[in-house]
């Protein structure tokens, strides 16, 4: 494993906020970087000290610190989120993970309890192929086709976004710096977290968070239907599930203020 | 139909959530349903497609309120269909999209990637079986020829775990293992010439080219991101480690051969004579884990006349412990009485016209008359002999050198040299790993060379050889081999003038090293020492010129004995009328067990000493 000198850098570390305020962390899913969060974490800036962060091979992380052995495993990028979390200094975190990151905080909680304060778990599954008395909401052929959809599109599936969105003269409005960073990832690492991510199985780890949690489903989502997350709140000690009434896997684009006013609520408790 | 629905582009409009709202012709006809409206976009497309659009697409178009020509595929009635997909995001927030086919595209992109694929495979796999390759040939043994496969196999070729075993006809046993505790024997002989399913392990045959050598047994990573396991690179993997194991096996029995041969070449037992002592160092250099061409031989010319030879010959291995096997044979074959140093040389330049491989091989020849201590020797290209002589500081004897062996071959002559030794003086030959390295001069090696053999000059012999050989080589890593002769001449019988009162420190320092070889200890040596100085000083003051100091040892009742003799042409006048001269007979009484005063044309004072301590 190599040492990093400032995960702060390596994780491209935004941070907002009351200087004073309880931290809260935003993990990013699988597909875009900490802009995801845009509309969501501004909403708690008066109140807590917001860290935005890109899991390494998205964003503006450094795409040297990926390694095909520790990022081939979910396990991997909770070390990272452990590592900034001990390195930004920070008392117990409010860390709140979208899809594939709700199961790296999972983990990370599990593995240093005393690091985590809450976890607040966005569209989670611990698993998305089915398994006999389990539905992931994928068939195995169907992630395989995934997969192999990746590997035909690895143009679509990557660089070919960007450059196409940053070549448009009629958009003006379009900062290109947005452009450029939004959504872009090193097309090889997508590949490789698109295996991580969908070929996972976690649900043992459920059992070994004592983290107080809340999991919030989505009522339409085909990447992490309702069933997953009931599942994740019957599986995990001490949870609450909060059912919204959306369409998607990322209300924290498409429904910010229900799922902003969903973990106030929580917090608030 | 309206242009809306005659459009050969498919063309819809969405909710913001993707659901839509409107679908013209092209695109009921593209999903080969009717019922498209209600119904969201990402639930038309294949499953990548879906999870492109949960994951990618629909958050680009909530930020960037526009897609522009991604590629996705809908799933219709006769399989996918790539299209082409555009999208703007409306002030009324409705998403207007376009789908144009892009069967053709995809095709293209598709032979596109898969080229690139294929080239970013190629690459990968040649990476990995460069790097391997490079790691099995640098390998020297079998041994490390496998320890070499594990630190490839969970490195370049990305398993998890593996165990190496090596084959020994039928037979197969544990070599090692990585990141395991090493994995059961195969169950069954292996046959097969590719890599095998074994369980949930790949078991890759080593095939050398006649016989299998090994089998090396990978467990692949089951990480979810983990690549599989590249059978075709470790099928070559395993073909390489077959031939590297072959060489590796050849190289160590050529290897082991040549050391054997060189052991025995080299297991010298001198002959062994009160006249003279020899002591040897051999160290054998493991940085090239082959054998060298040096050597060294003592053997008696005739029964008066010690051959003392250390020789280098070029090269390594079999080869070269073959060829310094039958130069050695040659010196012992070729040296006989009367020939000479010069003359013996000349000989072996037309042995080794005949044996190419000990061609340029350097050489150093000495021949030590064991009555009369003369020396002669010659140097062909070889460092030349150091000697040792009592208090005198060491002195590299350079006369008598030529070329190396062969390469005067009816072109010059060899050459001789001669010098007197005195009693008890010492002469080293050795080879060039002893003082040469690569960062500093010849010079410098043998002046530092010179110096530690002045410090050790005074040590019994084979501790003086041994400190000396540790000591030079305290800066070298085994690079080379080093081959280090320490002989003595002990001198039979020690006689010599004695001139003057300056000359009598000399030949007392003579007499005290003459001594020592003989195996007299310190305190014996300097009690006989003073005896005979005693007798001496009386001599000269006596009789002037013509003093002669002569030392023997004799088998006596209570072992051997020195006998001191000192002669002079004068006359000792009786003790009573020379109160001086008593005195120096009763001290020399007192140092030696017996002392013999003899008058005739001159005076002659015999001492005889044990050479053990007396007890007190």
């Amino acid at each position: 494993m190599t040492a990093v000198a400032d995960p702060a850098a390596r994780h491209a570390v935004t941070t907002t906020g009351r200087a004073d305020g309880a931290p809260m962390v935003f993990a990013h899913g699988f597909g875009c970087d900490q802009g995801m969060w845009r509309h969501v974490a501004p909403r708690f800036e008066a109140t807590h000290r917001v860290v935005l962060f890109d899991h390494v091979g998205a964003g503006r992380s450094d795409l040297s610190a990926w390694s095909p052995e520790r990022h081939g495993r979910l396990e991997g990028y909770a070390a990272d989120v452990i590592e900034l979390v001990e390195a930004l200094g920070l008392p117990p975190v409010v860390f709140v993970g979208h899809s594939v990151s709700a199961m790296i905080g999972v983990l990370a909680a599990a593995e240093r309890p005393d690091l985590f304060d809450r976890l607040v778990l966005v569209g989670p599954s611990p698993r998305y192929v089915d398994a006999p008395g389990y539905r992931g909401g994928f068939s195995q052929e169907e992630i395989d086709e995934l997969l192999e959809t990746m590997d035909g599109n690895y143009l679509g599936w990557s660089q070919h976004i960007a450059p196409v969105i940053m070549g448009q003269p009629d958009r003006p409005e379009l900062g290109e710096e947005l452009s450029s960073s939004f959504c872009r990832t090193d097309p090889a690492i997508a590949r490789r977290f698109a295996r991580t991510t969908f070929l996972s199985d976690n649900r043992e780890d459920l059992g070994r968070v004592r983290t107080p949690s809340l999991v919030v489903q989505c009522g339409d989502d085909v990447i992490a239907p309702v069933e997953v997350g009931q599942y994740v709140h019957d599986h995990l000690a001490g949870s609450d599930l909060v059912v919204l009434d959306v369409t998607g896997h990322c209300p924290n684009l498409s429904a910010p203020d229900d799922l902003s006013a969903a973990i106030e609520a929580w917090l608030a408790r | 139909m309206t242009g809306w629905d005659a459009s050969p582009s498919g063309l819809l409009v969405l909710d913001p959530d993707g659901t839509v709202r409107q679908a013209n012709g092209a695109v009921r006809r593209w999903t080969g349903r009717d019922d498209v409206v209600g119904v969201r976009l990402p639930d038309l497309l294949s499953v990548g497609g879906r999870i492109y659009w949960e994951t990618h697409l629909g958050p680009l178009l909530h930020v960037e309120r526009r897609l522009d020509e991604v590629l996705v595929e809908l799933r219709g009635p006769d399989g996918r269909l790539p299209v082409l997909l555009t999208a703007v995001v409306g002030d009324d927030g409705a998403v207007h999209a376009a789908l144009s086919s892009a069967r053709e595209r995809a095709r293209f992109e598709r032979e596109l990637v898969a080229a690139r694929h294929a080239a970013e495979r190629s690459e990968a796999q040649l990476r990995a079986l460069q790097g391997t390759t490079a790691a099995l040939s640098r390998a020297l043994g079998p041994d490390a020829v496998l320890d070499a496969l594990l630190d490839a196999a969970v490195g370049a070729l990305g398993a998890a775990a593996a165990t190496a075993f090596a084959a020994d006809g039928d037979a197969l046993s544990v070599h090692g293992a990585r990141h395991e505790d090493p994995a059961p024997l195969p169950a069954g002989p292996v046959l097969s010439r590719a890599p095998r399913a074994d369980g949930d392990r790949v078991l890759v045959p080593l095939h050398g080219s006649a016989a299998l050598r090994g089998v090396l047994s990978v467990k692949p990573r089951d990480d979810a991101g983990a690549e599989p396991l590249d059978l075709d690179v470790l099928d070559a993997v395993g073909a390489q480690a077959g031939l590297a194991l072959d060489r590796a096996q050849l190289h160590a029995q050529t290897a082991s051969v040549a050391a054997e041969l060189q052991h025995s070449l080299l297991d010298v037992t001198p002959p062994s004579d009160a006249r003279f002592s020899v002591a040897a160092v051999y160290r054998p250099g493991v940085e090239a884990l082959e054998v060298g061409g040096d050597f060294y031989d003592v053997f008696l010319v005739d029964e008066g006349v010690l051959a003392v030879v250390v020789g280098d010959v070029v090269g390594r291995g079999l080869q070269a412990a073959s060829a310094m096997g039958q130069l050695r044979s040659a010196v012992r074959a070729l040296a006989a009485p009367g020939t000479g140093p010069a003359e013996l040389l000349s000989r072996l330049d037309r042995f080794v016209d005949q044996v190419e491989a000990a061609g340029m091989a350097t050489l150093a020849y000495a021949e030590l008359e064991l009555a009369t201590g003369v020396l002669r020797y010659a140097c062909a290209g070889h460092p030349p002999p150091l000697l040792l002589a009592g208090a005198a500081a060491p002195r590299l004897l350079w006369e008598g050198r030529s070329t190396p062996l062969g390469a005067l071959l009816g072109r010059g002559r060899r050459t001789e040299s001669v010098e007197q030794l005195p009693p008890g003086a010492r002469l080293l030959l050795c080879t060039d790993g002893l003082f040469e390295r690569r960062d500093r001069s010849l010079d410098e090696g043998l002046e530092l060379l010179t110096g530690v053999a002045a410090e050790v000059a005074t040590a019994p012999l084979g501790e003086a050889v041994r400190s000396l050989t540790s000591r030079m080589l305290a800066d070298e890593r085994g690079r080379d081999d080093v081959c280090v002769l320490l002989v003595q001449w002990v001198g039979g019988v020690l006689e010599r003038p004695v001139r003057d009162v300056d000359d009598l420190a000399v030949a007392r320092g003579d007499l005290s090293v003459w001594l020592r070889a003989r195996g007299a200890v310190p305190a014996v040596a300097e009690e006989v020492v003073l005896a005979a100085s005693e007798a001496l000083v009386n001599a000269l003051q006596h009789s002037g010129p013509g003093v002669r100091l002569r030392a023997e040892t004799t088998p006596g009742p209570e072992g051997d004995q020195v006998v001191v003799t000192v002669l002079d042409a004068g006359r000792w006048r009786p003790a009573a009328a020379d109160p001086e001269r008593g005195r120096g007979l009763q001290i020399i009484g007192a140092l030696v067990d017996d002392v013999v005063l003899e008058a005739g044309s001159g005076t002659t004072v015999v001492l005889r000493r044990r050479l053990e301590e007396r007890a007190s």
